[in-house]
């Protein structure tokens, strides 16, 4: 059974590979090889402007940035790089881009071997990991190269941007927790919607009633599970679960203060106004939710997902009505972060600044990444171009209140060894939402394993 | 002698591709990820060396436990399914009916699109309590039950979507019975023996190469279970699907515990390897390899 | 001998009874996924689920067809194709000639190798993803498709070879032997003997390594960064936003469509499994 035939195919399949694979290790990696430039004179703004002098010409440099989002997000950005491009037009700039899936895998692998790009979006829960080494860029070292920071300085006095003294993370947007809420749910259940000035108490109130009068649905779709609620209640009955000042830093669960709030979580629980282990809480696109705790920045792929009307109000205040308003201030959505290894330093914080400032940029991103920090920013948006209509303008909306009204603007301490802390209080809650362990039993391990784990981190 | 060298040489022209490979993308990562597993690595500062700090710290830890304990189970009670519904569904496949070909094909669908990334979504919608699965429950007359929102259940159901997914071990199942000669099956039906003698006269000592091949594959792949604990449980509810290797994950990539997670991975590695070598070992006694057939009779 | 000897017809009807009740559990969750890809988003969570869609849409085929305008996902579909057929057929070369050394020839240190060869495959990948990385950057090959293909060359993966092995030693040694007699070379006996016989699990080789390079997330991920490179799976999870939101139904929708290259694959190479039979003739 040896003819020629049986030959012909895989010798025709073997050449086809030797050639793909000769071909494939040769070429080199698209995009052009960047050519060191000069040091630029040192840029002088005028007080207004938000962007620097321009530089004298220079030799043509490509500058690789990277981010996670959807395809809507990287159509904008890839339209804000036009602009950019136009406009600083020694600067090439090389997208890369993905999924949320993997996306801080990568970057982590990238930045450890040195392979990252000049600049990069990563994700406000890694900026403390991403601090204690030095790969990323001190924006401090170079204020005048980035105007936008002069403004922005005060709203980013948080571990989300810092580290220690060093400023790491320019906001690719900002967002607030909201209580989005199903306006169709409530009018139906005949229970005024959710406004800015709810309490805790008279949210679960409302919650039960619309879980009385239409048993398929739920108050809200469980928030614990969020890390900002539950200490900003505490908060609010004037207790701070961590205290970062102390050393080493120390959990605290405060029992009494607790047991008012899970008493009165296990009294929803029973009316099943919100869930305890059910798992369908699919969300307003199944009709199933009343309201949802959610970041402000993706109302709009909410919206996307269900065909009933959503309306929006910012967190309540105050536990009872008591005390002082206490809300958290706008987190970052994400962060543009700088490899400090980058050989192009000025062309990176100009494309960051870009983003944050650039009129015509703003308009074509919209608020793919966020609502813009930069308030000014925020305004053009809001008014010249939504002009005041539109899920977008409802979303920045939402988020300027959530800056008003409250007496104090607080966020949970972020100590080293929070993240640990954090998923040991995860471990333990979960154990008392599923009723392996009573409310005393919770309090205890948690306070326990936190501590345990800041301690640790602080040796 | 020159004939020695010869064979010796040849052996590895033969083995030559894998070898240099394993040189170059396997020897080199491994002893790199074994020295870090002594050290406090957090990917981007250099290597500090903490000698067997890890090693107290992995034995003290509660979760090191308890994850080894639940993969544990998990492979107990995946891998006989598992296999068992493969032989049993390739069995059925291997027979010469009009059609087969299209059984063939969806039994094997679950394989196309199971590390697909709306399957997660799909399984947590199909289990949860008004999906499908409790809409056939409760249509039968029987009570709902809480698959992915119970740390009771949350583990078997993960068994269970892993059983589903038995296209792979099936096909090769199927290789393994197209390989035996008809004409064995025809002499002993001539013979007279009836179907059941000839399974396991047959079938059985002959798939025995195959067996043992998923028997291994099956205990190295479940002991390294990942991907659905991360996907659909997250390690939930109450770390009751929290795989040894999603611990190993999250200490890496989510607590920049990098060296840890070496020493993880390298525990890991032993105790597969372990468990390898004794199945290899006690193959020697029910594995048939070479079978030796003169003009079709033995 | 009539071609049905081994059953009576009672038989065959309980059989295909049987086939078809399971064929409907194997298939529900690829029917799930189509039937959702047709609903508009907010149809696709609705519950009770719907066995049919209430509403038609094409929009989520027609946007993720589209993908990023400049690169669409032809030019996806093309890439995964380039990829995979490039790796099947390497991968069946190299791992049948390694695994005919581990099954047939003699020479030092094979018992060693053969383990260590399992051995690959008991690393979780995590933790070698670093100095991997390292070794791939020092050889130009990031962001390259050679990436995506090279371990083919090199094998495959211990996995293929380890079942190609298996199969060898199911062969009789007399076929090699007489083969020796008529002054074949080692080589001419794996090519024109052994090889030949594999037949089965050649196929099977062809099926598992298509679809495992076909639907392989994890290295294109890490080591693609240009956009026109990209190969299924990471186009697909462009569409998810964090926590799973976005646009669900058109990485639902995608997902659907790249099942259909992986269906017809597996469908005609299957029905090769009824014509390569084991010979068990002997030469002379």
């Amino acid at each position: 059974m040896f003819s020629n035939k049986r030959f012909a195919l895989p010798a025709v399949l073997a050449l086809f590979v030797l050639l793909s694979a000769v071909l494939g290790a040769c070429s080199s990696k698209s995009g052009g090889e960047a050519s060191s430039s000069p040091s630029p004179t040192a840029a002088s703004p005028s007080q207004q402007s938000q962007e620097p002098a321009s530089p004298e010409k220079k030799d043509p440099v490509t500058l690789e940035i990277s981010w996670w989002g959807g395809d809507t997000r990287h159509a904008a950005l890839q339209e804000a790089f036009k602009l950019f491009q136009q406009k600083y037009d020694w600067i090439t700039v090389k997208p890369t881009f993905s999924g949320f899936d993997g996306y801080a895998d990568k970057l982590t692998v990238q930045l450890s071997t040195d392979n990252a790009p000049d600049v990069f979006m990563f994700s406000r829960a890694l900026t403390q990991q991403f601090g204690q080494s030095d790969v990323l860029l001190n924006y401090y070292e170079h204020k005048e190269l980035i105007p936008a920071l002069a403004e922005l300085d005060p709203i980013m006095q948080s571990p989300y941007y810092k580290f220690g003294d060093k400023l790491i993370g320019m906001p690719s947007g900002i967002t607030s927790t909201v209580l989005v809420y199903n306006k169709k749910v409530f009018e139906e259940a005949q229970v005024p919607a959710p406004t800015d000035d709810e309490t805790w108490l008279s949210l679960g109130e409302k919650w039960s009633k619309v879980r009385q009068a239409n048993p398929k649905v739920f108050g809200d779709s469980g928030w614990f599970y969020m890390p900002d609620a539950y200490p900003l209640i505490m908060k609010q009955l004037g207790a701070e679960l961590i205290d970062g000042a102390s050393n080493p830093p120390k959990a605290s669960m405060h029992p009494d203060k607790a047991r008012t709030v899970w008493t009165w979580t296990e009294k929803l629980w029973e009316e099943n106004a919100i869930p305890r282990d059910s798992s369908d809480t699919i969300g307003f696109d199944a009709g199933n939710l009343a309201s949802s705790l959610s970041a402000a920045s993706v109302i709009p792929s909410t919206v996307a997902m269900t065909e009933d009307p959503l309306g929006f109000a910012t967190l309540p205040k105050t536990f009872d009505g008591n005390g002082p308003k206490i809300s958290m201030p706008p987190v970052p959505t994400s962060l543009w972060g700088i490899d400090a290894r980058t050989k192009h330093k000025e062309e990176a914080l100009l494309l960051v600044n870009f983003l944050l400032t650039d009129k015509d940029a703003i308009k074509t991103m919209k608020v793919e990444t966020g609502v813009p920090a930069v308030a000014e920013s925020l305004e053009y948006l809001s008014t010249e171009v939504f002009g005041g209509t539109g899920v977008e303008s409802e979303m920045l909306d939402v988020v300027k209140r959530s800056q008003q009204g409250s007496d104090e603007y607080w966020l949970p301490a972020q100590p080293l060894g929070a993240p640990d802390a954090n998923a040991a209080f995860q471990t333990a809650f979960e154990k008392y939402l599923f009723k392996q362990v009573d409310i005393d039993g919770f309090l205890a391990e948690a306070e326990k394993t936190m501590n345990e784990k800041l301690q640790e981190a602080a040796k | 002698m020159g004939k020695t060298w010869k064979r010796h040489l040849e052996g590895y022209l033969f083995i030559g591709p894998w070898f240099i490979g394993f040189l170059v993308f396997m020897l080199i990562p491994a002893g790199w990820s074994l020295y870090l597993a002594f050290t406090d690595f957090s990917f981007l500062k250099p290597p500090v060396w903490t000698g067997t700090e890890n090693v107290r710290k992995m034995l003290d830890s509660d979760v090191f436990w308890k994850s080894l304990r639940i993969t544990s189970v998990y492979a107990l009670l995946s891998v006989p399914l598992h296999l068992g519904t493969a032989l049993l569904a390739a069995m059925a496949l291997n027979v010469k009916i009009k059609g087969i070909g299209f059984y063939r094909t969806v039994f094997y669908m679950p394989a196309f699109v199971s590390s697909s990334i709306g399957v997660a979504i799909m399984w947590k919608m199909i289990f949860s309590d008004s999906g499908v699965v409790n809409a056939v429950l409760t249509g039968i007359g029987l009570d709902r039950v809480k698959f992915f929102n119970s740390p009771d259940n949350a583990l078997y159901t993960l068994v269970g979507i892993n059983a589903w997914v038995l296209g792979t071990a099936m096909l090769i199942f199927l290789a393994g019975l197209q390989q035996i000669p008809r004409e064995l099956y025809e002499s002993a039906k001539v013979d007279g023996a009836g179907a059941v003698r000839r399974f396991r006269s047959i079938t059985l000592p002959l798939l025995t190469p195959v067996i043992l091949f998923n028997l291994i594959l099956g205990i190295i792949n479940a002991m390294q279970v990942f991907t659905n604990g991360f996907v659909i449980t997250r390690g939930g509810p109450a770390q009751s699907t929290y795989f040894y290797v999603l611990y190993l994950y999250e200490e890496a990539f989510k607590f920049f515990r990098m060296g840890y997670a070496s020493l993880l991975a390298w525990v890991l590695f032993l105790i597969v390897l372990l468990l390898t070598l004794l199945t290899l070992r006690s193959s020697s006694a029910w594995v048939f390899y070479e079978t030796e057939m003169k003009g079709g009779k033995r | 001998m009539r071609s049905n000897s081994f059953r009576s017809a009672a038989t065959t009807v309980a059989l295909y009874v049987i086939l078809s009740l399971l064929s409907l559990l194997f298939v529900f969750p690829l029917y799930w996924l189509v039937v959702s890809s047709f609903k508009p988003l907010s149809a696709i969570f609705r519950i009770p689920f719907e066995w049919w869609p209430v509403d038609w849409t094409f929009k989520h085929y027609k946007d993720g067809w589209r993908f990023m305008g400049s690169v669409t996902f032809a030019r996806v579909y093309l890439n995964t194709a380039y990829v995979t057929i490039v790796a099947v057929v390497a991968t069946v070369f190299t791992s049948t000639l390694v695994a005919f050394g581990f099954a047939r020839l003699r020479f030092f240190g094979k018992n060693v190798l053969f383990v260590a060869l399992l051995a690959t495959m008991m690393l979780p990948t995590q933790v070698t993803l670093v100095p991997t990385f390292l070794i791939f950057d020092y050889l130009n090959l990031i962001d390259t498709y050679a990436a995506l293909y090279i371990g083919a060359f090199f094998g495959g993966g211990a996995f293929y070879i380890f079942l190609i092995r298996q199969f060898i030693m199911g062969l009789p040694f007399d076929l090699d032997e007489s083969a020796r007699l008529d002054g074949a070379s080692t080589f001419r006996i794996y090519w024109s003997i052994i090889l030949p016989l594999c037949s089965p699990v050649l196929i099977t080789i062809v099926i598992l390594s298509f679809t495992w390079t076909y639907n392989d997330f994890f290295t294109p991920l890490i080591f693609l960064s240009s956009i026109e490179k990209f190969t299924v799976p990471v186009a697909i999870n462009t569409f998810l936003d964090e926590a799973g939101t976005g646009k669900v139904g058109v990485a639902i929708a995608m997902t659907t469509l790249s099942v259909v290259p992986l269906l017809a694959v597996f469908f005609a190479a299957q029905r090769r499994f009824m014509q390569g039979i084991a010979t068990t003739g002997l030469k002379g």
